[in-house]
């Protein structure tokens, strides 16, 4: 399994180089072949990462690929097996966590129910001693910006999830850490609640100028937040670079299948620069370069597939779902030999029926070819 | 939606549709029970306190005779410095077990409270008959501390320092067993998260997880005040006439001088100065908290002074973590934690286990380790009718004990965990009410009722006053299994169209049957170990297991008792485990 994630890392051509001379100066914080090993079981795995000063760089992967045990080395409450930890430049691989300086909002908020909302916020302010006059006004400012200024005195179990999360915010924020690490910090929250909070971030961001490593397995929430999106899967990166990038150009099908709904096509290079598929031969992206006889897949997002009246497209197939969303609907669709593709179809058109008999089509460079 | 059905059902009955009768009216045979068996006869006591013996008119001699600076007085003094001392020293050495076992991984912790449950479960008079033996003037203790020089080794016993010791001992177990589900319940993540925040190791634990532990602390320290402030077993046995305590002037009074005024005095001022103590412990911590554990948060200057001792505690603490880290290295403080809690572990064990030796001596008297081994002891055991009989009668008591208990407290478990309503904390503090009243004040009170019905000195008086002592933890356990049940299931069941019979016996049942079957040998264990009660309504024909040791023990400590011991010893080991079988897995 890791031989596959490798293959994904070989091609990331996304990665920074790391031979780039004063590129250390702009990093708040660099992992070296970073390792972190629970027995026999590899939680990371060799794992080397940048975060650049002040931008906020999601680690997007599913449920186990390892992102909180990657935060948990960052913030140094649990030890590397292997491998090495700077920020700004200092190696901080044996530092304790309470001399990291780094923020951490935890995933379930961790706010101290015996401590008030005030407290709370207080509380690393009193472990940096200071004096209680600009203890008090930073704790007040902090619970300004997050707009909760009135609820000083209230315990954390009197407090909404929204309102608990601020008040973690606000902990965070209230010291200025230069480093915060926010692990699935809205996933407990619903979607209304949970928009409005990635907003309240990017804000937050903006006007603290911190670094901020982000983790979710939401890719709607990556793409919304981040600067940069770190791919996790499978305790390693597998590809890195900004939401367009990664959204448009994935380094192989197993980024493409997590980042969104995408149609992948696999089958064999033949001559002309063409792929043949289990639903026929189609044209490849013009810069996709490949030599005959390899292997790979076309990926054609759903937005790029046009709905066609039957017999006019490039692939024959017959709607089985349709699914409204508002925007647009989403259709399903199956081919003649059995494979399922997905369309979008712009508020407007004829809606479809299922069972309905109908054709797909693309421009070649709307696909995009990832090698085997 | 188990509460929608709830409620709807109260609602109908409201209403004045379909007649629902509410739940709570499960509680209402254990509520009858524990009026008619312990606060009737409780009041009873206080008007026999207030009554003058010869002529019945209302007088405060008793109380002012306690109080007057004599004797009385001196041992009401005497039994609350050993009751606070032992209070004390159970929730110092206990909290760092407590803290140790609760850091330990499930499966782990699991394991290793075996050892202290084991000792939790053994009666006191098992433990402290040993502690007779070991201290002994020809003890294996004294012995050692003679070749270390030590002066005074050959008087162990008979004294205050001792008395306290075994009385720790004794108690230790309940404070620990008290203070760890609180511990257990504190999330590992807030250490975490005041670490990176920058609070070192000394004051995250000073200032998050101390405060967040104390109401089990302070739970843990009521009850083992309480439960101290009655007993007589350790004084009688390892102290000298200057150890005497309020337990054993109840004892002399009734059972000897028949002086029920003074007696009932004492059993009163008991019972006062355990509601006193609870009544603080809800001032400030909230009763719940014995029953959830942790949901109590005070307020006001209290809170604050807490707040600041603890940050106090938690700097003075940083700065010697420093030194000792620099001294040690860090992983060398969790070792010295470790050691800590293995030593108090085999100090626990050891008169458990070294009674196993003592009983299988070849000598007609006991010692430890024994010269020769035999098991002549045992036989004589099980060739005497009255160590036989008095087997088999505490066995019989024990079940009709576990079965009448569980009955109660199943209905009134179900009862209560099924409604919400303004009379269901009045309830729970009922069924809790014999844990605040020692068990010697309930022992005398029934012994007085029982007298006017005959009662006395019949197998039914013991397993009433049995169930009465028997009531608040065998229904803590059942509450807790039914309030943890998925109610839904049930609707469920239903609606794929079980009937509420079958329903009942699938559904119900199954889910269940580890609770009551942890209810059931919990009571059967504690009436099979009781021996407060058995002794004033046993009377002298009907002797229980504990009943005949602890007159064999005053009369003269032979060997056969180490023999009966091990028997004891072996039935609570083999139920105990059992018990851990049945409990169900999760914390
Ligand atoms: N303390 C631990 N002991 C053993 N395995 C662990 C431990 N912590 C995490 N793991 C394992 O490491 C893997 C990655 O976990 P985690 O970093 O929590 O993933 P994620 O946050 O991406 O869901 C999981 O398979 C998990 O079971
Ligand atoms: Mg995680």
């Amino acid at each position: 399994m890791n031989d596959h994630g490798s293959a994904c890392v070989r091609d990331s051509q996304a990665f920074p180089s790391r031979a780039t001379g004063d590129a250390g100066q702009s990093n708040k914080l660099r992992a070296e072949r970073l390792s972190k090993r629970y027995g026999d079981f590899t939680a990371l795995d060799e794992l080397d990462l940048e975060v650049r000063n002040g931008e906020l760089l999601t680690l997007l992967g599913a449920s186990g690929s390892g992102k909180t045990t990657l935060l948990q080395v960052i913030s140094g409450l649990v030890a590397p097996s292997t491998g090495r930890l700077l920020i700004d430049g200092t190696d901080i691989t044996h530092t304790p966590p309470h001399r990291r300086d780094i923020g951490v909002v935890f995933q379930n908020y961790a706010l101290f129910p015996h401590l008030s909302v005030a407290e709370n916020v207080a509380f690393p302010l009193q472990m940096r001693k200071l004096p209680a006059a600009q203890l008090q006004k930073r704790m007040r400012d902090a619970l300004e910006m997050v707009g909760l200024g009135a609820l000083e005195k209230r315990f954390p179990h009197e407090l909404s999830g929204g309102q608990q999360q601020r008040v973690a915010l606000a902990r965070c924020f209230v010291y200025r850490p230069s480093l915060i690490l926010m692990d699935e910090p809205l996933s407990a929250l619903d979607r209304k609640l949970r928009e409005s909070m990635q907003i309240e971030i990017k804000r937050l961001h903006r006007e603290s100028g911190a670094t901020i490593v982000f983790v979710t397995h939401d890719q709607e929430e990556a793409l919304a937040l981040s600067n940069r999106i770190a791919l996790m899967s499978e305790a390693r990166i597998v590809q890195i670079g900004t939401p367009q990038a990664i959204y448009e150009t994935p380094s192989c099908s197993r980024v493409a299948e997590f980042i969104g709904l995408s149609n992948l096509l696999k089958g064999e290079i033949v001559e002309g620069h063409r792929l043949r598929t289990s639903e026929g031969t189609f044209t490849m992206p013009a810069q996709a370069s490949a030599r005959a006889g390899s292997t790979g897949a076309l990926m054609i997002r759903p937005e790029h597939m046009h709905l066609l009246p039957h017999g006019q497209g490039l692939v024959q197939a017959q709607v089985v779902e349709t699914v409204y969303t508002g925007a647009d609907t989403r259709v399903l669709l199956k081919t003649t030999s059995g494979m399922t593709l997905t369309a979008r179809q712009a508020a407007g058109n004829r809606p479809l029926r299922v069972g309905e008999p109908a054709s797909l089509a693309w421009r070649p460079d709307d696909s995009h070819f990832l090698a085997d | 939606m188990a509460d929608i059905a709830v409620d709807s059902s109260t609602r109908a009955a409201r209403k004045g549709g379909r007649f629902r009768p509410s739940a709570l009216w499960l509680t209402l045979p254990g509520a009858l029970f524990l009026v008619a068996f312990l606060l009737v006869p409780s009041f009873q006591l206080l008007s026999l306190s207030v009554e003058d013996r010869a002529t019945g008119a209302f007088t405060l001699d008793a109380f002012i005779r306690i109080l007057n600076g004599g004797v009385y007085t001196r041992v009401l003094f005497n039994t609350f410095l050993i009751a606070l001392q032992t209070t004390v020293g159970c929730l110092l050495f206990g909290y760092p077990l407590a803290y140790w076992l609760a850091r330990q991984s499930q499966r782990r912790q699991r394991l290793t409270m075996l050892f202290v449950l084991l000792p939790f479960w053994t009666s006191a008079l098992v433990k402290n008959f040993a502690w007779l033996v070991l201290l002994g003037r020809n003890g294996s203790v004294s012995a050692l501390l003679a070749a270390l020089g030590m002066e005074g080794a050959d008087s162990l016993l008979f004294n205050h320092a001792t008395v306290v010791f075994a009385m720790v001992h004794t108690m230790l177990p309940l404070a620990v067993v008290i203070m760890l589900p609180v511990m257990n319940r504190i999330d590992a993540n807030l250490a975490n998260a005041a670490g990176t925040l920058g609070a070192s190791r000394a004051q995250a634990f000073w200032r998050i997880y101390f405060p967040l532990s104390m109401p089990g602390v302070a739970a843990a320290g009521v009850l083992v005040f309480i439960a101290s402030l009655g007993f007589f077993i350790t004084p009688m046995l390892l102290g000298g006439a200057r150890e005497t305590m309020l337990g054993q002037l109840i004892i002399m009074q009734i059972n000897q001088l028949q002086n029920w005024q003074l007696g009932s005095a004492i059993a009163v001022m008991l019972v006062v100065t355990a509601l006193a103590t609870c009544f603080v412990y809800d001032r400030v911590f909230g009763l719940s908290a014995i029953s959830q554990g942790g949901g109590g948060m005070s307020h006001g200057p209290l809170r604050r002074l807490g707040h600041y001792l603890a940050g106090r505690a938690g700097d003075t603490c940083a700065t010697l973590e420093l030194l000792a880290a620099r001294l040690f290295g860090q992983g060398r403080l969790d070792w010295i934690l470790s050691t800590y809690a293995w030593l108090l572990i085999a100090l626990l064990l050891l008169p458990i286990i070294a009674l196993v030796p003592m009983a299988f001596t070849d000598s007609t008297f006991l010692s430890f380790p024994p010269q020769q081994y035999s098991t002549r002891w045992f036989s004589e055991y099980l060739n005497s009718p009255l160590w036989v009989s008095a087997t088999l009668r505490s066995f019989a008591i024990g079940l009709s004990t576990a079965l009448l208990t569980v009955l109660i407290a199943t209905l009134a478990a179900l009862g209560l965990a099924r409604t919400q309503n303004r009379l269901s904390g009045l309830v729970f503090l009922l069924f809790m009410a014999p844990m605040i009243v020692p068990p010697i004040v309930i022992a005398i009170a029934l012994f007085y009722l029982f007298a006017k019905f005959s009662l006395v000195a019949t197998d039914l008086g013991i397993v009433i006053g049995h169930t009465v002592i028997a009531l608040p933890i065998t229904f803590v356990i059942l509450l807790a299994t039914f309030k943890g049940h998925d109610w839904r299931l049930e609707q469920a069941a239903a609606t794929l169209g079980a009937s509420p019979w079958r329903t009942l016996l699938r559904v119900t049942l199954p889910l269940v049957k580890g609770g009551l079957l942890a209810g059931l040998v919990t009571a059967f264990l504690q009436s099979f170990e009781e021996l407060t009660v058995a002794m004033f309504i046993g009377g002298g024909m009907k002797t229980t297991l504990p009943k005949q040791m602890w007159d064999d023990v005053l009369l003269q400590v032979s060997p056969i008792l180490a023999a009966a011991s091990v028997v004891v010893l072996l039935i609570v080991t083999t139920l105990f485990f059992i018990l851990e079988r049945a409990r169900p897995a999760q914390r």
